[in-house]
C-alpha cells in the first residue's frame, strides 16, 4: 500500500461517527488541559490511557492524538493572555504573544496561533505521510556527536533572544545551563547541588521555574504601579479581535517556515518542540521585513513558533512509528499505548498494522480541522477575559500558578521553588536581564550535557569526533560561523552591543 | 545657588546673565537623570561582582564536591558545572568591567534602570503575600491558604473597597478548588491541620 492509498484508506476508517466523536473529545480535553499550566499532554494521555485502552486501537489512538494536538494549541492561550507557559515549547510564544496582549491584540495573537497551528500541523502531517521513510533514515544517523553539535548550535541561537544586551543574554543562558545541572547525574548517580533535598534529586521542576520566572515575575512587574486602569485594552468589536487578512498575509511565510522547521526538528528524537519553536522564531526574525518588531508584539513572532510547535507533532510521529523511538514525554506515553494495544512500532508497523497506522495519520488531518473550527470561535471569548480588572486578575494568575505547579508532582516543595523563581524573574526584569535565554537553556542543558558526555565517552575524550562525522561537522561549522557573525559580523554593530549597550 | 547668596539683593541682574545662569544650572530632571545613571552604573558593577562571586563559590563547590573526571578519565559529574561556573565568573567580571570603563557608562549615556523604591516595595509586598500563601498551603490547605493570599491583597496591598471586587476575589480560591480538585480530580492539599 503506497502513501496515498494508505491515507485514503485511513481517512475512510477515521471518518466513522465513533472515531470522529472521540477525536473531538480528545481535541477538547487537550485544549482544556493545555490551558492549565502543569497538566501537560503526557500527564493527560497517561491519565486517560486506561479509558482509551477500552476502545479499539484505532479509536483510542485517534483520541490520544487529538489530546496531543489540543494540548499544544491550548498551551498557547495562557502564554499569550497571561504570560504563563504551560510547557517549555510555549516559552517562545510568550515573548511576542504577551506583548500583543498588552497592546490589546490578544485576539489577533490567539487567532494567528490557531491558524498557524492548523497550517503547520497540516504540513507536518503531510510530511509524516510522504517523507516518513526517508526522514527516518536521516534520524537514524543522529548519534550523540550530532546531537551535541545541534545543541551547541541551538544554544548559540538562544543568545539571539537576548534583546539589547548580549552580555546579559549570555549570563542568563549560563545561569539556565547551571540550574539544569542540579539533580542526579545520570552517568554516575552523583547528587549535584541538591543540598540533600530529596525533591531536587530529579532536578528542578521545569514548570516551577518557567511559571515562576515568566508569570509570577511579570505579575510583580505589572503591580509596581498602583493604577486603577486596566492593564490590557481589549477591543469591543469581534472583527478587531481576529487577525485581519493583512495579518494572515504577513504571517504566511513565518507559518510555512515554522511548519517545515518544526517537522524536520520533530523527527530528531529528543530535540522536541522547544528547539523547533525557538529555531523557527529566530529564522522568522532574521527573514522578516520588520525584524525590529520582534520582542515588541510581532504577529510573525507568534505565528512562527506556534506553527513549528504543532508541525513538530507530525515530525515526532516519524521516529515513534517507524523506529519505536519516542521523541518526548508524550511520545513515550503514546509508545506505551501502542505496546498496550499489542502493536510493535518499527519499520514493519506500516505493513503489518496499516489498518491502525493510517487512520491515526488521517485523524491528525481531521484533528487539525477540528481544532481550528473549535478554537477560532473561542478566541474572542478568551481575549475578553483580559477585560477583568487587574486587581482580580493577578491574584487569579498567582493562584493558577500555584495550582499548576503543585499538580505536576503534588509537591509543596515545587510551590516553594515557584516563589523563589518568581522573585528571580522579577529581579531579572528589574535588572534588564532577559529571562527567555535562561529558561530555554534550562531545557536544552540536559540534552546537551548528555550528548556531549556520550560523544566524549565514544571517542575516548577526543573532540575530533565532532569533525569526523559529516552531520556534526556541518553543524559545528554553522555554530562557528554563527559565533563569528555574533562577534565580528555586521561590522561594529554586535561589538557595539557588547561593549556599549552593555555599558 | 552660591552665586545667588553672594549677590546683593539690590543689585540689578542683566537679562543675559540670568539666561546664562539658567543654562548653566542643571534642571531637576537632569539631576534625576544623572542620579539614575549613577545608580544604574553602580547596580551593574555590583551585579557583575555578585555574579562573579557566586560563580566562584559554585566553582569551589563543583571542584571540591564533584569529580571532574570519571574512573576511565571520561567527563565526570563536575565536568559541565566547572566549565559553566568559569564562564559565569568571566561574564560577571566582564559586566562589571564594561560598566566601570565602558565609554557609554562613563558618559552616562547607557539606558538606565527603573528602580523606584515605592514600586519595588509594592512588588515585594505581593511576593511576600505569595510566600505566606506557599508556607500555609501544607498546614491549612489550598482553600484557606488561597483565602489568606486574597485577603492580603484586599486588605494590605490594594485596600479594595468595592464589594463586587471583594466578593469576586474571595470566590477565586473556592472556584479553583471546584475546577481542579472536584472536576479535574487534581487532588489539591487539604491541610494537615484539619486532616
Amino acid at each position: 500500500m503506497n502513501a496515498v492509498e494508505g491515507l485514503l484508506h485511513g481517512l475512510q476508517s477515521a471518518i466513522t461517527p465513533t472515531n470522529l466523536l472521540w477525536l473531538l473529545v480528545g481535541c477538547l480535553l487537550g485544549t482544556l488541559v493545555g490551558i492549565l499550566p502543569g497538566l501537560g499532554p503526557p500527564a493527560t494521555i497517561a491519565i486517560l490511557l486506561p479509558l482509551a485502552t477500552g476502545f479499539a486501537p484505532a479509536t483510542g489512538l485517534i483520541m490520544m492524538a487529538g489530546i496531543y494536538y489540543g494540548a499544544k494549541y491550548g498551551g498557547s492561550t495562557t502564554s499569550i493572555l497571561l504570560n504563563i507557559p504551560g510547557e517549555s515549547s510555549s516559552v517562545v510564544t510568550c515573548i511576542d504573544g504577551y506583548e500583543m496582549a498588552k497592546q490589546g491584540r490578544a485576539g489577533k495573537a490567539l487567532g494567528i496561533a490557531a491558524i498557524g497551528s492548523f497550517v503547520a500541523g497540516t504540513l507536518g502531517v503531510i510530511g509524516l505521510t510522504f517523507l516518513a521513510p526517508a526522514a527516518a533514515d536521516v534520524a537514524v544517523n543522529f548519534g550523540p556527536p550530532e546531537y551535541s553539535a545541534l545543541m551547541v548550535f541551538a544554544l548559540l541561537l538562544v543568545i539571539m533572544l537576548a534583546g539589547d544586551s548580549m552580555l546579559k543574554g549570555f549570563i542568563a543562558m549560563f545561569i539556565g545551563l547551571f540550574l539544569s545541572t542540579i539533580g542526579t547525574d545520570l552517568f554516575s548517580g552523583a547528587q549535584r547541588f541538591t543540598g540533600d533535598q530529596i525533591e531536587l534529586a530529579g532536578g528542578i521542576e521545569f514548570i516551577a521555574l518557567s511559571v515562576g520566572i515568566f508569570a509570577v515575575g511579570e505579575v510583580l512587574i505589572n503591580i509596581e504601579d498602583k493604577t486603577e486602569k486596566q492593564l490590557f485594552q481589549v477591543p469591543n468589536k469581534i472583527r478587531d479581535l481576529l487577525p485581519s487578512r493583512q495579518d494572515i498575509k504577513k504571517s504566511t511565510p513565518a507559518m510555512l517556515q515554522g511548519g517545515i522547521v518544526g517537522f524536520l526538528i520533530g523527527i530528531l528524537p529528543g530535540a522536541g518542540s522547544t528547539v523547533a519553536s525557538f529555531v523557527s522564531y529566530i529564522i522568522a526574525k532574521k527573514t522578516s521585513k520588520t525584524p525590529e518588531e520582534f520582542g515588541k508584539g510581532s504577529i510573525e513572532g507568534v505565528a512562527a513558533p506556534e506553527a513549528a510547535n504543532n508541525s513538530e507533532t507530525g515530525g515526532a510521529m516519524v521516529p515513534l512509528l517507524t523506529m519505536g523511538i519516542p521523541g518526548s514525554g508524550t511520545g513515550a506515553v503514546l509508545l506505551g499505548a501502542l505496546v498496550l494495544y499489542g502493536l510493535n512500532p518499527g519499520p514493519l508497523l506500516f505493513h503489518e498494522h496499516a489498518d491502525v497506522v493510517w487512520p491515526i495519520i488521517a485523524s491528525m488531518y481531521l484533528g487539525n480541522i477540528a481544532l481550528l473550527v473549535m478554537n477560532l470561535p473561542m478566541v474572542p471569548l478568551f481575549a475578553k477575559l483580559l477585560n477583568t480588572p487587574y486587581k482580580v486578575l493577578y491574584p487569579a494568575i498567582l493562584l493558577i500558578s500555584v495550582v499548576g505547579v503543585y499538580s505536576v508532582n503534588f509537591s509543596i516543595f515545587d510551590v516553594g521553588m515557584l516563589v523563589v523563581f518568581g522573585l528571580l524573574g522579577y529581579v531579572m526584569r528589574k535588572l534588564d536581564i532577559p529571562p527567555a535565554p535562561l529558561v530555554l537553556a534550562f531545557v536544552l542543558g540536559p540534552i546537551a550535557e548528555n550528548a556531549i558526555r556520550q560523544s566524549l565517552l565514544l571517542s575516548n575524550n577526543s573532540p575530533i569526533i565532532y569533525l569526523e562525522r559529516p552531520i556534526s561537522a556541518t553543524l559545528i561549522g554553522l555554530a562557528v560561523a554563527l559565533l563569528l557573525v555574533l562577534a565580528f559580523g555586521r561590522g561594529r554593530k554586535v561589538r557595539d552591543q557588547v561593549v556599549e549597550i552593555d555599558a | 545657588m552660591e552665586q545667588e547668596i553672594v549677590r546683593r539683593p539690590d543689585e540689578d541682574t542683566p537679562d543675559e546673565d540670568a539666561a546664562e545662569e539658567l543654562a548653566a544650572e542643571p534642571s531637576p530632571a537632569d539631576g534625576d537623570q544623572n542620579r539614575d545613571a549613577r545608580l544604574t552604573r553602580r547596580v551593574h558593577v555590583v551585579l557583575g561582582l555578585v555574579i562573579a562571586a557566586l560563580g566562584a563559590w559554585l566553582l569551589y563547590k563543583s571542584r571540591t564536591e564533584l569529580e571532574f573526571r570519571g574512573p576511565n578519565n571520561e567527563p565526570g559529574p563536575g565536568y559541565l558545572p566547572v566549565l559553566l561556573t568559569i564562564c559565569l565568573i568571566a561574564l560577571g567580571l566582564a559586566l562589571s568591567a564594561v560598566w566601570l570603563w565602558g565609554p557609554k557608562a562613563r558618559r552616562g549615556e547607557a539606558p538606565t534602570l527603573s528602580l523606584s523604591p515605592q514600586g519595588i516595595g509594592r512588588a515585594l509586598l505581593v511576593w511576600l503575600a505569595l510566600l505566606v500563601c506557599a508556607f500555609l498551603i501544607e498546614p491549612l490547605g489550598f482553600l484557606a491558604a488561597g483565602e489568606v493570599l486574597v485577603v492580603l491583597v484586599i486588605v494590605v496591598i490594594e485596600r479594595i473597597r468595592s464589594i463586587p471586587l471583594i466578593i469576586a476575589l474571595l470566590l477565586l480560591p473556592p472556584a479553583m478548588y471546584l475546577l481542579f480538585d472536584t472536576l479535574l480530580e487534581v487532588q489539591l492539599p487539604g491541610g494537615t491541620l484539619w486532616y
